[in-house]
């Protein structure tokens, strides 16, 4: 059993790294499977301290930041000190269970595919050894779930992508990827919340912003998600996206137990 | 209403405040002025709460017409003047460091600073701008805040409330003069990926000097020196990020991330430039050379406390 690492981050934070990344340095990789339970397990703790924010029982802590395997608890060293921090969270950190989760929100969300909104479709049909079709119905046949969010407000980084779909990153990256543009590499989906350079392999777009200021809910979804995508035609696609003007969001995410 | 016309802005001169805190876990960065201590001690100047938005000028200059009479601060950059024209045409100057009145008509300038890299000049007004996620700063990669999330540019119009024409007159003390003084020595706490360097490879972190490099931004400053070299290899399992982290990529030049650094990456981390330093190091203009000293995270987290207690006791807030 792995035991979790604290890491000092300055002065304003803390990370706490489930993977035992610093003693096992060069000892084998973790499998993704157990990659995928410890940043549960992380998230799940960061849940747990954001409740403990949330009702006025860890002053101090300002942001919650969940990672792969880990979580960083950002605090203002003018109000707590790290070794309070982690004597506090110690004290809940065998409470921890993997295998559990408070329910995740489930969204389905659609994609138009290949042509000119999936540039790269073609050339990952060649690199993989699939039709287009093919690699259409790998996407979008299992659920997803969102890992981390970074790089942008409301970029999730999403793993659980079909092993046949793996593919490095594009050697010479895009300067300009167009918003809502969904694209794979390794074993990862994202989808770019606004125009931004990047070098994923561009498949399709989808229509419903991840991040809208004018959104009473501004970002569409949060680590820990689960998404599942489905194919819409051109005509389905444009019809989406102009439903989507003025704050309006015309989707809403099922409940994990509704899922089945 | 009153307004602000932007005659002339520097190519990264921005709306900034005290940023957004509570939204990391989105992938939105934190943001906010990269100088807070320039930030609060203008609004001091002008009789402002600490977190008002004001204009962060980064590297270049700026220059705005006002119809309104009201009063501005310069700070963050001691040693430099603004210079006043007003309607009928005659020019003053007047210091960096102290609460400066400006006639409805006049137009203000901020030349490209001379003494820091980055001021804060803060305004006894609020800017009548929309906040995302509790701030109305600009992020630029983000394409959030100020008028459409991007830097100031010529022709901006800014309307403004609350204007007070005519605060209590203030001068920054003689302890400012200290604390905005260039320094060299910077001070990091080591880690979180420290481990994934050896013992050779941290003393170099902190017995080579550094240049700073004309790469820098709001998001991160690139240093060159000596190549830092992992143990294995410069990719980590994505984790959270602190500003002030020194991120090492696979070429081993140093990267201090900044106020609109990525929530999460991953590349190894070696230190983080503690708090207290942080804004120091902003102000230095490319070409510096700086070291590095390291402190523990407890020594980190005292220093803290004892700068904050300074300046408010300076401040008497």
């Amino acid at each position: 059993m792995r035991q979790p690492v604290w890491f000092a981050c300055g002065d304003t934070g803390l990370l706490l790294d489930f993977s035992g990344y610093g003693p096992s340095l060069g000892a084998s990789p973790l499998s993704a499977e157990n990659r995928a339970g410890l940043t549960r397990k992380a998230r799940q703790l960061g849940q747990m301290i954001k409740q403990r924010v949330d009702t006025g029982q860890a002053e101090g802590i300002t942001d919650i930041v969940p990672g792969l395997c880990s979580v960083l608890i950002h605090y203002d060293p003018l109000i707590t000190a790290s070794a309070a921090i982690k004597q506090q969270i110690s004290l809940f950190l065998d409470q921890l269970d993997e295998t559990t989760e408070s329910p995740a929100p489930l969204w389905r969300l659609p994609v138009c595919y290949g042509g000119r909104f999936g540039p790269d479709l073609d050339e990952v049909a060649r690199r993989t050894n699939l039709t287009p079709e093919e690699v259409i119905s790998r996407h979008t046949n299992g659920v997803l779930e969102v890992a981390i969010m970074g790089f942008l407000p409301g970029l999730g980084y999403m793993t659980g992508v079909d092993e046949a779909l793996y593919l490095p990153r594009r050697s010479e990256p895009r300067t300009f990827v167009a918003q809502g543009s969904v694209g794979i590499a390794m074993d990862q989906t994202v989808i770019y919340p606004l125009d931004s350079p990047g070098g994923w392999n561009l498949i399709g777009q989808m229509p419903i912003p991840l991040f809208d200021q004018a959104r009473e809910t501004p970002i569409l979804f949060a680590a820990g998600d689960r998404v599942r995508f489905y194919q819409v035609s051109e005509d389905e696609y444009t019809e989406l996206a102009a439903s989507c003007t003025g704050g309006h969001l015309p989707i809403s995410p099922i409940m994990s137990e509704e899922a089945g | 209403m009153a307004c602000l016309t932007i005659n002339h802005a520097g190519p990264y001169t921005s709306i900034q405040d005290q940023g957004r805190t509570g939204y990391q876990a989105l992938g939105v960065p934190e943001g906010g002025a990269v100088d807070p201590d320039a930030r609060i001690t203008a609004n001091w100047l002008v009789g402002r709460p600490a977190e008002t938005a004001g204009f962060e000028i980064f590297i270049g200059g700026l220059s705005f017409h006002t119809d309104t009479a009201l009063a501005v601060a310069l700070s963050g950059s001691l040693s430099d003047t603004l210079s006043i024209t007003s309607a009928s045409g005659q020019t003053r100057d007047e210091p960096a460091g102290q609460t400066v009145y400006l006639q409805a008509g006049d137009s203000l300038t901020v030349p490209p600073l001379r003494a820091s890299n980055v001021a804060f000049l803060a305004i006894s007004a609020r800017l009548d701008l929309a906040s995302v996620f509790g701030s109305v700063g600009v992020s630029a990669n983000a394409k959030i805040g100020g008028l459409d999330g991007g830097m100031l540019k010529t022709g901006d119009k800014l309307a403004l409330t609350d204007v007070n024409a005519a605060p209590a007159g203030r001068q920054l003390s003689s302890v400012f003069a200290d604390l905005f003084a260039p320094q060299d020595t910077f001070r990091v706490v080591l880690g979180p990926q420290d481990f994934c360097f050896e013992a050779s490879e941290i003393d170099r972190l902190v017995s080579a000097d550094w240049q700073l490099t004309t790469r820098m931004d709001r998001m991160g400053l690139r240093l060159s020196g000596p190549a830092l070299k992992h143990k294995t290899s410069a990719d980590i399992l994505s984790d959270g990020i602190v500003k002030g982290a020194v991120q090492v990529p696979g070429d081993g030049q140093p990267i201090i991330l900044m106020a609109d650094h990525q929530t999460t990456g991953g590349y190894t981390k070696i230190a983080t430039v503690i708090s207290a330093d942080l804004a120091r190091l902003t102000r230095l203009p490319a070409h510096r050379r700086v070291r590095f000293t390291v402190v523990s995270q407890q020594e980190a987290e005292q220093i803290a406390k004892d700068k904050t207690g300074l300046i408010r006791q300076e401040l008497g807030r």
